[in-house]
């Protein structure tokens, strides 16, 4: 049932992957959904952005296994939201047609920092965290092989550190 | 998502749905996962705006925190935020990876324990990712060299390098710059440090 389910919702989202933007010699210039949906409406694009970089956040959180949970808090939100606000900022710079509304209020709220130290803010974030990811998943996996008898409690979390190093790849674009 | 266009970053919520549903199909034979890793690679290059022509190639997010002429970081921006899509269907596809190996060595384990050969060392099941690459340079060598064969059959024919330079270039990134660098380098050394 469950299967089914996500197998649906996995068909609809290819369906939509698709149609998303219009490309091709034949049919170029023709209605997609980025044209008649998203950009008609700036609402809906920055719920779906929101809903996106909060998902992305999400799975950082749950994988950075590593420390403490109110640290990998922090961290996930510190990527995210700087990574947001690189966002909001580059639109206002590039297309303010898609910037307006209440973002135009929540960029006029963060700090005023030029686009390039926020794209290395970011960037920078990422590749301290991704370094401490492979880090640790390299320091467990040493420490798994020479505790080899113990390999069921501590492999649940190995499974989940399995993923961490590789989950940040994510969100570097 | 940071070197994607703000009207792309949706596309990475129905990549999700994606992923997860192929995550809960628990897959584990050796030709299923590179298949969808290349079909969904090349399928979200194209959804994201990406075309065969150069003309598509998108530099908005080329110059993200460069402030001066850098032909390394340009490059490597422009990369990233054209083939953004392919990247995190190679790191999806490595989580599967990973799952499938850590199933398959729970199984190899349980056999163990039944027959009663326990031993000291955990289990690792070898070859997963072998297996994975091989299929994908299948792939990529046949594309390549079918194009090669064709330029270089054509290769005195007067239109030839108008016709197929854009074809050269997207080959060349796809195979060289997505293919090794990204599919075997980068995610080779991903799937070997996870524990």
């Amino acid at each position: 049932m469950l299967v089914l389910l996500q197998l649906l919702i996995a068909l609809t989202a290819t369906r939509l992957v698709r149609g998303w933007n219009q490309t091709g010699q034949k049919h170029a210039g023709e209605p997609d959904i980025v044209k008649s949906f998203i950009v008609t409406a700036p609402s809906l694009l920055w719920t779906l952005v929101g809903m996106t970089y909060l998902v992305v956040g999400s799975q950082i959180h749950r994988r950075l296994v590593s420390m403490p949970s109110g640290v990998s808090f922090l961290v996930t939100a510190f990527l995210v939201l700087s990574a947001f606000a690189f966002k909001l900022a580059f639109t206002h710079e590039d297309s303010p047609e898609l910037a307006v509304g209440v973002l135009e209020q929540a960029n006029a709220l963060l700090p005023e920092i030029s686009l390039i130290n926020r794209a290395r803010l970011v960037f920078s974030g990422l590749v301290a965290t991704a370094i401490y990811a492979v880090g640790a998943s390299v320091g467990n996996r040493n420490k798994s092989h020479q505790v080899g008898k113990q390999s069921i409690l501590p492999r649940v979390e190995t499974v989940s550190r399995l993923f961490f190093s590789v989950v940040m790849v994510h969100v570097i674009f | 998502m940071t070197q994607s266009r703000v009207t792309n970053i949706p596309l990475f919520l129905l990549f999700q749905c994606q992923g997860a549903f192929l995550s809960s199909l628990g897959l584990d034979d050796p030709a299923t996962i590179p298949t969808s890793s290349l079909l969904l690679q090349y399928s979200s290059f194209f959804a994201a705006g990406g075309t065969n022509a150069i003309s598509s190639v998108d530099l908005s997010s080329a110059y993200n925190g460069v402030s001066g002429f850098n032909v390394t970081a340009v490059g490597l921006l422009t990369f990233v935020s054209n083939w953004a899509g392919p990247i995190y269907w190679t790191s999806a596809t490595n989580l599967l990876l990973l799952r499938a190996r850590a199933r398959s060595d729970a199984t190899a384990k349980a056999k163990a324990t039944e027959t009663g050969a326990e031993s000291e060392l955990g289990y690792r099941t070898r070859g997963l990712f072998a297996q994975h690459v091989a299929n994908l340079s299948l792939f990529a060598t046949c594309s390549v060299s079918f194009i090669m064969a064709a330029c270089t059959a054509l290769r005195t024919h007067l239109f030839i390098w108008t016709v197929f330079s854009p074809k050269y270039l997207y080959c060349m990134a796809w195979n060289i710059a997505q293919h090794l660098v990204v599919n075997i380098l980068l995610a080779g050394g991903l799937y070997a440090t996870a524990a």
